[in-house]
């Protein structure tokens, strides 16, 4: 149910003519993505999905849609030919290729529906700031450098005057 | 029939696909980072799913290390779009070929 909404909605976000529509559509994508990650019990990476990407990225979107104040469009596709037959072709073979290797993953499915029964801890915040602050914690800082090169590197390219 | 691996993989392959499309087909600059977002929560999902399926919870780490890039493709993406735009006066993909050869 959940994932049905979720490809609906991204098929709508790449088919509304006007990005404002495509930006609501995305919040619901990203939404049903969220309550898939907790049908996996990944509750942080939920609460993060929701928290990230519908609360800020999805606002930074809108802000930009506005303050472009951009019109529907007549076309929305590009206008030569070639391109776009070259696009579907391509956008279907990849569809062929990924769903055969979802089909292909059925090998590991045995009798249960998953290999491993999650632990009572598994995918809460607990556990998951257990291993991110141990064995990945030169990623973490990296990720935190990236995130603060990306805020300088937005304010400089906007900014008319250095 | 319960919902295996298989079916996540496969609505994660669709996300992704539907992506792909978004970034090929569509001429709107605005439109074409949405479609990124897609396919970068597409492959989120796939990690997750597997860090399910082997009980590791590393994948859920991979896909946190995922979202801090998005967020900040987005702030660039975003800033280069508004200064594009503010030079050119368009999003349209086919009218700022600047760069293309």
């Amino acid at each position: 149910m959940a994932s049905l909404v979720a490809v609906s909605s991204a098929a709508l976000v790449v088919t509304r003519k006007n990005p404002v529509h495509s930006v609501l559509f995305l919040i619901v994508c990203l939404l049903s993505v969220a309550l898939l990650f907790l049908l996996l019990g990944a509750q942080f990476i939920a609460a993060l999905q929701v928290i990230v990407y519908a609360g800020a990225i999805v606002v930074l979107f809108l802000f930009v849609v506005m303050l472009l104040n951009v019109k529907k469009e007549v076309t929305i596709f590009h206008s030569s030919l070639a391109h776009r037959l070259m696009a579907v072709i391509s956008v279907i073979v990849l569809l062929v290729q990924t769903l055969a290797i979802a089909v292909a993953s059925m090998v590991w499915v045995r009798k249960e529906a998953w290999m491993t029964e999650p632990s009572m801890s598994f995918g809460t915040v607990q556990a998951v700031g257990r291993v991110l602050f141990a064995r990945y914690l030169f990623q973490f800082e990296v990720a935190s450098i990236l995130l603060l090169a990306a805020m300088v590197g937005a304010v400089a390219i906007v900014k008319k005057r250095l | 029939m319960p919902v295996t691996l298989s079916h996540y993989l496969a609505v994660s392959a669709m996300l992704f696909v539907i992506g792909v499309a978004g970034v090929l087909l569509r001429k709107n600059l605005l439109v074409v980072l949405m479609s990124i977002e897609l396919m970068l929560n597409a492959a989120n999902l796939a990690f997750v799913t597997f860090s399910r399926t082997f009980g590791g919870i590393d994948g859920q780490i991979i896909a946190l290390f995922v979202m801090t890039v998005a967020a900040a493709e987005v702030a660039v993406g975003l800033a280069i779009l508004l200064a594009v735009s503010r030079v050119r006066g368009t999003t349209d993909v086919d009218k700022i070929n600047l760069m293309k050869w």
